[in-house]
């Protein structure tokens, strides 16, 4: 049978979860478990008398005791109970109808009035006396009567269901919409995006911006496409061209001819950009926004091994589905269900696309773990936040509980295997693959960590069995009156002088069914009066059991005892298992020797042995999955689990023989280790949920079959039949006639290439989302992403090549702006919804440490592979995306700049400003030092003046010249810091004479390197080291973290005058601001 | 039920636009330089800034500081501050069960101050400033693991990602600090200082606050090892000038201005935030009054920081897990929070302080009225959430007093139980909030600190 690794471990059973109050995250609206079904029954007709019986001896009642917990005024409703209408009250909440008309023993209301049952009593008993019994026998009355109530629609005021919820745009077929002709401005438009964009602003009246400068597009254009900025002669060379191509469209225009010269000179750039393996890092990493992705589990203080063995396999597949424009519906349905493609290898890369299922975070309740997963898959891909629909109904959108147990059937019919299948991993083939080298170093420290952990076993159970032969008799004892903590077994650790061991329990092996402690098991039901006198015959009933055969040796040991009392018989055993406790070590001795098989020896002994550890032979310990096996807790006697299994992942004392963290630090360090695909597997029964009433699974509704959310379904849904039914989800959602796939993957383009989505919310287009701006362009982009294949790489095109795109950033390029006309386009759309001008925007993290990298020289370009440590130091010099990620301890430079959290989709940044951001620019050994590698460039080096090298800092930092004022201000500081730096010291107000000293040292030291700078000018600086790329482990796992094995930026200069000014221009706005 | 678009607290609603117009190219008032653009949407507020500029709260509060210190590892109610001087009686009846037999303190309580509000002696300081604890008996939880049950007190929510309390006051009251975090943790791990899906500007700034590290090495990159500040005050002159150069080539937009105004604040912050830390700027007496120990120099610190206009401190002050030997084992971890906790409130009172300031401790749950075995100098308690204890002094909850009931063993709560969100509504309401309209919208929903729970206990509220 499969074993299953993602099974709810048994750690922390000691409590059990208060399910209604601590689910997910969008559930637990109060009052929402109603479904609004009654709204369409008939209204009954009230007779005026009851009615009026209820206004005024019930409703009295109702107000002054239940109103405060269970009415939709208050907006409470406990226990999914509205009292304030009639409809309420007969549909009841979680536990049934409140009200039955006519009947008072199934009127709950009743019985929770009369407080008989303790699990059923209203109103509580903090809130005050129970009712009067004259006010109880009035709502006896009215039930009788029918309970006469006005109707009203009980909880109606769920609206998540109705149809005007069902109306919502984003639930609607994609529409089919022409292209815009009527515009004001038709020559402006270059693709259809732009007819669309030019008809909204031709309704209000507004008018496009001009073009940007060339510098500033190609600017764009790299940080959309690739995250990095272009160089500088790529600058120009675009610059001249695109400028040119710009004046021959103005011509073209006023001679009526088509204006497509600077589009062609677009165009070039897109697809030089497109091509660039840089595209899949840049636009995997939005992707892996939305998939929540991350190295860790965050499962960190529960203990266990935190990383996963495998998560980089899952972004690598991501960054070469990017690269090899993977058609999204493909990239989906791999997503959700790679392990049931036809056609696929044992070691195909794309298994690795299941990564999108399990490298969410997880949770000791599978149910918890479940949940994280429909949330991912469906705000991910669907831009629904179906989790809300855990507990109730969705408040918002018609998404019914029971579509969310449609779901969870499907998520709880799957499970991983103990071991993840090796893949190719798409980015490390030829060139990449690692060497020969690398994989042997791999292979053999592999092996002896498992080596170690196989050996490591025997030693442990060796030393367990040390102290249960010398205490098997008070331990047993102990275990069968009831444990350690009861009072005759703490008499017994007393009279034994045993230390009180917790890790003794109750149901400590002894057990009627084992060969071993059979007897005994039978012994304890023995009536202690009589046991002299009884015993006998029970032993001689336990040897004759044919079903479950005695140990030998044990057998033999008992057959002639006449025990007194049950404390003789452990004592017998115990002096059984001392007599053979040298005979015991040494069968253990032949299993664990390599070539000498245990299974050879006597039988008997091996079963002694074999108690109550399995004891196989080290040849079949030679896997990961095979020692975890052994250890895991249940494969351990339930008494001593906590022992072995939960000690040696907190890195207690028995750690010293297992190696599982060990061999989890070399799987996500070593480069010659294989990769592996995090995959899910269907399990073999596949099973449908039940509802779990307000998301509390020990309160089951009915099932529900594993089907398709039915409002994207329609009426026709069918139930999956296959395996767990994902690839039919996959299917579904993957489908050309799904309204929201499309849509939610064109909006997040559009947000990634302008700054703001059509809809401003990229993962929920639910009833709660604002409206979109542009409506049909939408759709029509939607269509066509559809028509042109699921083509990522084309709808970029599509966006880059229009003029809305180009325009310029600044609004007052605008001609309405710059000539203050009727309009005032920052009254009519001040946050500039319909894109009358570019938004400015800051590059996101990576975009700016990538940067910095590049600059300096210093970037390192391969593709794919483990994760590094990006944020400590010592540095390493990968693009950010290689960087490793723990969603429980997100480092705090991450965390300042913005990250998107990585425990659900984040597919938005924010842009927050702190000046923690500023602090790290300043301070930050990181900025030092690509300070100090941008002004070692050879660009720098062989400059022959200090306006040379000003200019060629800017080329480097800005991909520009700078004008005259720049340089002079650029020329200015270096010659007066350097001078600066010459003063005597201004202490500021250190407070310890230390931080003097190692200022004046600071200051000697810049003095020096300032004049050393003066004295450079006109000549070459010193020309730096030659970085070449070198063949060696990267990184290690060092207190729980990626440890990259790199230097550490050097202390020892002070910044000289040029390191200060290249740091000034990454401090500046410029540097990370696009516009 | 709400609609959840309708009568919620947001704080700042000001449009980019609005807020353009108001701070103009100045940006004086912008405080901490520090926003966020285009973060949330809605229909009622179309785009919100997020700031930390202080603002005041919509409701009539005095506290308008926190210091909350977090005693991880869930400190036994029974050996602290709920005495149950029956229990001894009801022990020796008691019958031995598999959960160990009762448990009686060890401990002696004295009623304590004009109030005679009932300490343990393992508090001999906090005794004597009882006339301004309020101490609340009838907490309750149902998660008695740590984990979990550390981040529900911070958070709120035991499993998911949510964004912890002093994020939420951050987020209500911005702060009044111009150089400093509005919120700083001097140890604890990411869940007492996240912020989750609040923008992180609200995050609490992570420090490596101990007795006797360099004050300048506390916060992440606060002072630079490869140049002086006196230099450095000239790089920043020209970034500001290539700054303004670059403005003139696109539009003014407050993002450019606040990201120039970061440097500045990051630039005094420098100074300010190492004198902050710098605890040995204290009086020989004051350091001498706080203990010269770990928590004594972090709760100095807290209140350095507070006087300096820091919104909220978070302090974790943990080692109460006392399974074995609690009675020399308790002693210990209470002593090094006594001294410390007690100079806390005398020293907050005596510079006006105190009434500003909430003090909060209390851990993630109780302690077992029972032990394993038997009652020995190795008897300790197991993990319990049905009830515990924790105590707020100051921000204008009422001293000397004690609320709730547990039953005569301190096993279940007996009267007044208060639930962690009941706790967390009670804190925002002593800071001038309704905790049912301090939202902020994410993902299709309006999230706040207490999901859909919470009651405000208003009989701890002067």
């Amino acid at each position: 049978m499969p074993r299953n690794r993602s099974s709810p471990t048994n750690f922390f059973m000691q409590f059990r979860l208060n399910a209604v109050r601590f689910l997910t995250l969008t559930a637990v609206l109060s009052g929402a478990a109603v479904r609004a079904a009654d709204e369409a029954k008939p209204a009954e007709k009230m007779d005026p008398a009851g009615l009026e019986f209820f206004e005024k001896n019930v409703r009295p009642i109702f107000t002054e005791r239940c109103y405060k917990c269970h009415s939709s005024a208050e907006g409470v409703s406990k226990g999914g109970l509205l009292m304030d209408t009639r409809a309420g009250l007969l549909s009841g909440g979680d536990q049934g109808p409140a009200v039955v008309p006519g009947d008072i023993k199934k009127s709950l209301l009743l019985v929770a009035v009369h407080q008989t049952d303790p699990e059923l009593s209203m109103p509580p008993r903090k809130e005050g006396a129970k009712l009067s019994d004259k006010q109880i026998s009035m709502l006896e009355e009215w039930v009788k009567m029918g309970a006469p109530a006005p109707v009203g629609s009980g909880g109606a005021k769920l609206t998540g269901l109705s149809q005007k919820a069902r109306d919502h745009w984003a639930f609607k077929p994609v529409g089919e919409y022409p292209v815009p002709t009527k515009l004001s401005l038709p020559g402006w438009c270059q693709t259809e995006i732009d007819a669309f964009v030019m008809s909204k602003l031709d309704q209000l009246g507004l008018k496009p911006s001009p073009a940007a400068d060339g510098e500033a597009l190609l600017r764009r254009l790299n940080y959309d496409l690739i995250g990095l900025p272009p160089t500088s002669s790529e600058v120009e060379s675009f610059g001249r061209e695109y400028d040119t191509a710009v004046a021959r469209d103005v011509l073209s225009l006023r001679s009526g001819q088509p204006s497509r010269a600077a589009t062609a000179v677009v165009e070039r750039a897109v697809d030089r950009l497109l091509a660039s393996p840089h595209y899949g890092e840049r636009w995997a990493r939005h992707w892996l926004d939305t998939a929540r992705y991350s190295d860790t589990k965050g499962l960190r203080r529960n203990g266990g091994i935190e990383n996963f063995e495998s998560s980089w396999t899952y972004r690598d597949y991501v960054i070469d589905a990017f690269n090899t424009d993977k058609p999204y519906d493909q990239f989906i349905i791999e997503q959700l269900a790679a392990d049931r493609l036809p056609d696929l290898a044992k070691d195909d890369p794309r298994l690795a696309a299941l990564g999108f299922i399990t490298l969410g975070k997880r949770f000791q309740n599978a149910d918890d773990t479940i949940d994280e997963r429909i949330d991912a898959t469906t705000k991910g891909f669907l831009g629904l936040t179906v989790a809300c629909a855990r507990c109730h109904d969705h408040k918002f959108d018609p998404i019914p509980a029971a579509d969310y147990y449609s779901l969870h059937g499907i998520f709880s019919s799957i499970g991983e295997p103990m071991q993840y299948p090796v893949i190719r991993d798409p980015l490390l083939q030829g060139k990449n693959a690692p060497t020969n080298a690398y994989r042997a170093d791999f292979e053999k420290k592999h092996a002896e960590l498992i080596n170690e952990t196989g050996r490591g076993y025997y030693k442990h159970i060796a030393g367990l069995l040390n102290t249960l032969h010398k205490e098997f008799g008070p331990r047993a004892l102990v275990s069968m009156v009831g444990g350690y903590r009861s009072t005759a077994g703490y008499d017994i650790l007393k009279k034994y002088d045993m230390q009180e061991n917790r890790e003794i329990d109750g149901s400590f092996m002894v057990r009627a069914d084992s060969p071993i402690t059979g007897p005994l098991a039978r012994l304890k039901r023995v009536n202690e009066k009589t046991f002299e006198k009884d015993a006998p015959a029970a032993i001689a009933e336990a040897l004759a059991d044919k079903k479950n055969p005695v140990n030998p040796i044990i057998a033999e040991a008992l057959r002639t005892l006449k025990p007194r009392s049950l404390e003789e018989v452990a004592l017998a055993y115990q002096s059984v298992l001392l007599k053979n406790h040298d005979k015991i070590l040494a069968h253990i001795q032949l299993r664990s020797t390599p070539g000498r098989k245990g299974d050879k020896d006597d039988a008997a002994m091996a079963q002694l042995a074999s108690y109550p550890w399995p004891l196989p032979n080290i040849e079949d310990l030679s896997t990961v999955p095979a020692l975890e096996l052994l250890t895991e807790a249940r494969t351990f006697c339930e008494a001593w689990q906590a022992a072995p299994s939960q000690t040696f992942r907190n890195g207690n004392k028995p750690a010293k023989y297992f190696k599982f963290k060990e061999l989890n630090d070399l799987d996500i360090t070593h480069k010659g280790g294989p990769g592996m695909a995090m995959v899910v597997t269907d399990n073999e029964k596949p099973r449908d949920s039940y509802v779990y009433i307000r998301g509390d699974r020990n309160k089951r509704g009915a099932v529900t079959p594993r089907q398709f959310l039915e409002i994207l379904a329609g009426p026709d849904r069918v139930p999956f039949y296959e395996g767990s039914g994902r690839r039919e989800l996959a299917l579904s959602i993957a489908s050309r006639t799904n309204p929201l796939t499309s849509r939610v993957l064109v909006n997040r383009l559009w947000l990634h290439h302008f700054g703001a989505g059509i809809v401003s919310t990229p993962d929920d287009l639910g009833n709660m989302s604002e409206k979109p701006t542009h409506p049909e362009l939408l759709d029509w982009m939607a269509t066509n992403f559809v028509e042109n294949g699921w083509s990522i790489k084309k709808m970029h095109k599509k966006i880059l090549l229009s003029a809305a795109y180009r325009q310029s950033a600044n609004p007052n390029t605008n001609p309405q702006v710059a000539q203050k006309g009727a309009v005032d386009p920052f009254k009519v759309d001040s946050s500039n919804k319909f894109i009358w001008h570019a938004n400015l925007r800051r590059l996101d993290f990576e975009s700016i440490r990538d940067s910095m990298l590049v600059l300096s020289g210093k970037l390192d370009r391969a593709l794919g592979g483990r994760a590094v440590n990006i944020t400590d130091e010592p540095y390493s010099y990968r693009r950010t995306i290689y960087g490793f990620i723990d969603r429980d301890r997100l480092s705090e430079l991450q965390s300042q700049f913005d990250f998107a959290d990585p425990d659900m989709a984040n597919t938005k940044r924010s842009t927050t400003i702190v000046p923690q951001q500023a602090l790290f620019f300043m301070n930050n050994p990181l900025a030092i030092e690509v300070a100090r590698n941008v002004t070692s460039r050879p660009e720098l080096q062989k400059a022959s003046s200090d306006s040379e090298r000003i200019s060629q800092l800017y080329r480097i930092m800005y991909q520009r010249s700078p004008t005259v004022p720049e340089m002079k201000i650029a020329s200015e500081f270096v010659a007066r810091i350097a001078g600066y730096i010459d003063e005597p010291a201004q202490v500021a107000s250190p407070a310890k004479v230390d931080r003097i000293a190692k200022a004046k040292e600071i200051k000697a030291k810049a003095k020096a390197a300032g004049a050393a700078a003066i004295a450079a000018s006109g000549k070459p600086l010193q020309p730096a080291a030659v970085a070449v790329p070198e063949v060696k482990l990267e990184t290690e796992v060092k207190g729980g973290k990626i440890v990259n094995k790199t230097e550490m930026v050097s202390r020892k200069e002070p910044s000289n005058p040029w390191v200060m000014l290249a740091q000034s221009m990454i401090c500046s706005n410029e540097f990370v601001y696009l516009n | 039920m709400k609609d959840t678009s309708c009568g919620n607290y947001v704080p700042t609603p000001n449009s980019r636009r609005e807020f353009l117009r108001q701070t103009g190219l100045g940006m004086g008032t912008l405080a901490f330089g520090t926003m966020v653009a285009d973060y949330m949407v809605t229909d009622a507020h179309a785009e919100v800034m997020a700031n930390l500029k202080p603002r005041k709260a919509p409701l009539a509060a005095k506290a308008k500081h926190v210091i909350h210190i977090f005693a991880g590892g869930a400190p036994s109610h029974l050996d602290t501050f709920d005495p149950k001087p029956k229990m001894k009686d009801v022990a020796e009846m008691s019958a031995a069960g598999m959960n160990g037999v009762l448990f009686p303190t060890p401990f002696e309580f004295k009623k304590s101050g004009k109030s005679g509000l009932e300490i343990s002696e393992i508090f001999p300081k906090l005794q004597g400033v009882a006339d301004e604890m309020c101490v609340i008996r009838s907490m309750h939880q149902d998660l008695p693991a740590h984990g979990p049950a550390a981040k529900l007190m911070h958070t709120g929510s035991a499993i998911l990602s949510k964004p912890s309390l002093g994020a939420w006051v951050l987020y209500g009251l911005g702060t009044e600090s111009q150089d400093l975090p509005g919120f700083v943790s001097l140890g604890g791990n990411n869940d007492a200082r996240t912020s989750a899906f609040l923008p992180s500007l609200y995050q609490g700034a992570n420090t490596q606050f101990r007795p006797g590290a360099a004050p300048n090495k506390i916060i992440a990159n606060l002072q630079s090892e490869f140049t002086t500040q006196d230099a450095q005050r000239k790089q920043l002159d020209l970034v500001r000038q290539l700054n303004e150069r670059h403005m003139q080539t696109v539009q003014k937009d407050e993002q450019l201005e606040a990201r120039i105004e970061s440097f500045e604040l990051a630039f005094r912050m420098q100074t300010a935030a190492t004198d902050a830390f710098d605890i040995s700027k204290e009086s020989e007496k004051t350091r001498e009054m706080y203990g010269k120990t770990d928590l004594g120099a972090k709760l100095l610190c807290a209140r350095r920081l507070v006087e300096r206009g820091v919104r909220f401190v978070q302090i974790d002050a943990g080692g109460w897990d006392h399974h074995t030997n609690l009675n020399t084992a308790i002693s210990r971890t209470a002593g090094a929070i006594d001294g410390p906790a007690a100079a806390l409130i005398a020293d907050l009172k005596q510079r006006g302080l105190l009434d500003q300031t909430l003090i909060i401790w209390g851990g993630e749950f109780g302690r077992t009225p029972t032990t394993a075995g038997r009652v020995n100098a190795a008897s300790g308690r197991d993990h319990h959430g049905k009830a515990f204890c924790c105590w707020m002094a100051g921000g204008g909850v009422k001293g000397g007093m004690a609320y709730g009931e547990t039953d005569e063993v301190g096993a279940q709560v007996a009267a007044d139980g208060v639930d962690v969100h009941d706790l967390h509504a009670t804190i925002l309401r002593l800071l001038g909030f309704d905790h049912t309209k301090l939202t902020y919208r994410y993902n299709g929903r309006d999230f706040r600190l207490t999901d859909n729970f919470g009651k405000i206990v208003e009989k701890v509220i002067a």
